[in-house]
């Protein structure tokens, strides 16, 4: 993976945001510099979930259009050293940015921080174009179901056609007992499909509601299932070798005895 | 019938006249047919040709030399509007840009990825998997090294065969040719299409066998397993 960062997937809803604040956080916990990028002009939703949306003052247009300088748009987190974000706007659109200004921005931020995160809007049009204006590689998140699935092998594609071929794959959301009975679609069904390198699993996790709600990242949470998957993550991001999570179902004798009296 | 490749001996020179009405697959079937039939004259005659009439696009030009050079040794081929532009050195520096701007698909011999694109080339050979959203379409064959993904589009005036998985849309025959296959290592299309006919396979065909080739057989389609008699 490069320092410039995509975080795509085509398909809306499957978790595109809250791998960017937590890779994002992840970075900035384990020491890097990080600047994380919304470039969802019109629906942002980073700022949200990193608990930061009451301290915005300016953002990616104002510092587009030059009613502000890049220093004053970006906002750094007090909780984590090192961790920065430059908020989207939320009434402007999509139209408001071109492809060639957003790789100019980021090439400024590259020159000062160790990582940029680029939050990808869903869609293949002109958010999408934005987003991967300024990337050197891509983590495309998918959750195993075929209509997102099917979006994630568009995007592979539309990547590539942008010159984007360091493309690793994020599974994210997966029920280990769906894909046991055969519901959902196995790792490797997906990984099939997709032929890309799989930077990472994540397990469906109830611990992301209340992380999105209280605008905490997952990852600084030691209980947190799917934190833990996310920092494994943000590690191999930084080379290092994990194996994937244990993702068993949870087989405790009440279980079994309801494995018992169910019907396929 | 109306002449739809004309040519003519003049001087030390062979004037090629391509009709301006007709097609540029008709024009090449029957300029290839000529040479043919007069395979004894043509060959490293060491002629120089002249062709005008029907514009062609820059791909199209090239494969018309190459049946030249390549089949008939013959190098010394010339478009009647070229030539005009090379008496002018100015001229002609702007030719080789304008060559320089055209976009990478249109280079005959060279496979550009691109979505719904139209390929001047006889056959298409693509080493990589087709994925969602891209539309692969030629007149001749198209052979794929890899896996056509659900969402992607094969269209092929000849056959196709894929070295992979095939799950998306495959249309063999596209122009109405009947002696055409549709070949796959795994065949799970969501749809296959024989010579406009539409075939929706079963999901999960039970019992497929690794290679397998569908064709229309007195008008049905039939799978079979490749490399049986």
């Amino acid at each position: 993976m490069e320092k410039v960062i995509v975080i795509t997937s085509g398909k809306g809803g499957v978790g595109k945001t809250t791998t960017t604040a937590n890779i994002g956080t992840g970075l900035a916990l384990l020491g890097k510099s990080v600047v994380m990028v919304d470039t969802d002009i019109g629906l942002r939703n980073l700022d949200v979930v990193l608990g930061l949306e009451n301290r915005i003052v300016y953002d990616l247009v104002d510092v587009v259009e030059e009613t502000c300088k890049l220093k004053q748009a970006l906002i750094r987190d007090k909780r984590y050293e090192g961790l920065y974000l430059l908020p989207a706007a939320q009434t402007r659109n999509k139209m408001a940015v071109s492809p060639e200004q957003m790789k100019d921005l980021v090439a400024q931020l590259e020159d000062e921080f160790d990582y940029v995160i680029i939050d990808c809007p869903a869609g293949i049009e002109r958010g999408f174009k934005n987003a991967v204006a300024g990337a050197k590689s891509a983590i495309v998140v998918t959750v195993p179901e075929v209509s997102s699935v099917r979006d994630a092998d568009r995007i592979i594609g539309l990547l590539s056609s942008n010159g984007i071929d360091d493309v690793q794959l994020l599974i994210n959301r997966i029920r280990p007992d769906l894909v046991k009975r055969g519901d959902m679609l196995a790792i490797e069904d997906t990984l099939e499909i997709l032929g890309i390198d799989l930077i990472g699993v994540v397990p469906e996790d109830e611990t992301i509601f209340r992380s999105s709600n209280l605008g905490e990242p997952a990852v600084t949470d030691k209980a947190s299932r799917a934190g833990e998957a996310y920092m494994n993550v943000t590690r191999r991001i930084l080379g290092e070798s994990i194996p994937l999570m244990k993702l068993e179902v949870q087989t405790g004798f009440v279980s079994r005895l309801k494995n018992l009296f169910q019907t396929k | 019938m109306q002449t739809i490749v004309a040519i003519k001996g003049v001087d030390d020179k062979l004037e090629v006249y391509f009709n301006e009405m007709a097609s540029y697959p008709s024009l090449r079937e029957d300029l290839i047919q000529k040479l043919q039939n007069n395979k004894n004259f043509f060959l490293n005659s060491n002629a120089k040709v002249v062709i005008s009439g029907r514009n062609l696009s820059s791909a199209q030009r090239r494969e018309i030399k190459r049946i030249f050079a390549m089949d008939y040794g013959i190098n010394d081929v010339y478009y009647a509007d070229e030539i005009k532009q090379m008496t002018e050195p100015a001229e002609m520096y702007q030719t080789s840009e304008s060559e320089e701007k055209e976009p990478p698909s249109a280079t005959f011999g060279e496979i550009e990825l691109v979505s719904r694109e139209y390929f001047d080339a006889k056959s298409i050979f693509i080493s990589a998997t087709v994925r969602s959203g891209q539309r692969i379409e030629c007149e001749g064959d198209i052979v794929v090294l890899g896996d056509v993904n659900p969402g992607a589009e094969i269209i092929a005036g000849g056959s196709i065969a894929v070295f992979g998985t095939l799950r998306g849309l495959a249309h063999a025959g596209a122009g109405g040719r009947e002696d055409v296959c549709v070949a796959a290592l795994y065949m799970k299309p969501k749809q296959l299409r024989l010579s406009g006919r539409v075939l929706m396979p079963e999901e999960n065909r039970k019992d497929t066998a690794v290679g397998e080739i569908a064709q229309l057989v007195e008008g049905k389609v039939v799978f079979r397993p490749i490399n049986r008699k």
